[in-house]
């Protein structure tokens, strides 16, 4: 222990005293602006400099601390990240499952149809390059072969083989498969076949028929069709030559089905009591 | 006091105020923060005497001060006793070591108690220093061990620089 001397408890005396006075005038009306501004101006740069230097050492340290829990913490939320991710994929695909959906309630409500919704769960041009797709739909479903198969856009194609939960469907595309059409309006009957990715091809009974680009087809009778009547089919794109009635009358159809990118189907139960005739066909558009 | 204890007294009392408030005031420390401003007081109060801890008190509180919300003097008044009290109750070298930082440890814990009195007085944010003052002062009796040779070793370097 080292007594002070007199001068020091004068000096320590004088400091308290002056720093009293300090804080009452500072407490009072905040004289001190000036040299607050000062103290800010020479230490506010070195701050910056040394938080710059010192600042991610700093950080490091500080995280110490959190390491096992931060760990944990980025582990859930990767995870909950994930499982968010998921949920807007399946968001996005129920909501194009929806769609497809109502279209295919509205087709089947315009033809009178009483249709079976169905999933496609496989598809693809299989052994010997047919159209053909799977439906999750067997006879449990009372699907049996020879059904209309629909989308919401227009015709799919035929149930040809079923199983107890599942059936095959001959796709409209199938380069085997021959559907009746019919031209909406003048009514002139024909035949609809398959091309694979290409368009469709339509050759007309009557060789003299007249018929031009932008007319539309629908099912309609032919021969032992069992297609039922009026659904969509596609529309002609291309009217062949003229042979003046020698050779038979063909044009060219583009679907309304995408046939690569099916998804939800419908499978047409039980037809309509009377040909609905050209009703369920799309608006035409605007020329 | 020469001229080059002044001065070093001066620029340590800087430094630590510049590592007190980008560094050692933001580590994210569960219980409170050590105040390296306060122990480097008692230290200079400790190697080079009454008359120099009380001085260095005084500027190193006035500089917290004008750098803090609060009315210029508060932290004056307190470092200034802690500095002063420092250098008259302990004598460099007489006491052993275990003792000399238990009464550093003391000294802190006082004058972050009477700083704390102080701010609740004026009305400023006195309790947030009261919440966190048991883990600063377990703190600064961890930080003391680092602090106190270092400013006793550069005090008696720059006594013989003439």
């Amino acid at each position: 222990m080292r007594r002070p001397t007199r001068r020091q408890r004068l000096a320590l005396a004088a400091l308290l005293a002056l720093a009293v006075v300090l804080v009452t005038v500072d407490y009072q009306g905040r004289a001190f602006g000036g040299l607050r501004a000062g103290t800010e101006s020479v230490f506010g740069p070195l701050q910056h400099g040394v938080s710059a230097v010192v600042g991610p050492v700093g950080r490091f340290l500080g995280g110490i601390p959190h390491l096992a829990s931060s760990g944990r913490r980025i582990d859930a939320l990767r995870q909950q990240n994930d499982d968010l991710r998921r949920q807007l994929a399946e968001q996005a695909l129920d909501t194009a499952r929806a769609e497809q959906l109502s279209r295919l309630t509205l087709l089947a409500g315009l033809g009178q149809y009483r249709v079976l919704p169905a999933a496609v769960i496989g598809f693809g041009p299989g052994p010997g390059f047919e159209w053909v797709a799977t439906l999750d739909v067997g006879a449990r479903d009372r699907v049996v072969p020879g059904q209309t198969v629909v989308s919401g856009d227009g015709l799919v194609g035929r149930v040809k083989q079923v199983g107890a939960t599942t059936c095959t469907v001959v796709l409209a595309a199938d380069p085997g498969s021959s559907v009746g059409g019919r031209i909406a309006g003048s009514g002139q009957l024909g035949l609809v076949t398959g091309n694979g990715t290409a368009a469709m091809r339509l050759t007309l009974l009557d060789p003299n028929a007249r018929v031009s680009a932008g007319d539309r087809l629908v099912t309609g009778p032919y021969g032992a069709s069992t297609y039922v009547a009026g659904v969509p089919i596609g529309e002609i794109t291309e009217v062949g030559a003229d042979t003046g009635g020698v050779g038979p009358r063909t044009a060219t159809v583009r679907p309304y089905v995408a046939f690569t990118r099916l998804d939800l189907v419908g499978v047409v139960l039980t037809g309509p009591r009377t040909d609905p005739r050209d009703s369920v066909l799309p608006p035409k558009p605007p020329r | 006091m020469t001229a080059a204890r002044t001065a070093g007294a001066l620029l340590a009392v800087c430094v630590a105020v510049l590592l007190q408030a980008t560094v050692i005031s933001r580590l994210p420390l569960p219980g409170g923060t050590p105040s390296l401003v306060l122990l480097l007081v008692i230290a200079i109060g400790f190697s080079a005497g009454t008359t120099a801890g009380l001085f260095a008190g005084f500027v190193a509180g006035a500089t917290v001060d004008l750098m803090s919300d609060h009315p210029l003097g508060v932290a004056a008044i307190c470092l200034a006793l802690g500095g002063f009290v420092a250098g008259t109750l302990l004598d460099n070298g007489t006491r052993g070591v275990a003792r000399s930082l238990l009464l550093v440890v003391t000294i802190a814990g006082v004058v972050q108690l009477l700083y704390a009195a102080l701010l609740a007085l004026l009305g400023a944010r006195g309790g947030s220093v009261l919440h966190g003052l048991a883990g600063a002062v377990g703190y600064d009796a961890l930080l003391a061990p680092l602090v106190l040779p270092v400013v006793a070793a550069v005090e008696r370097r720059l006594r013989s620089v003439r």
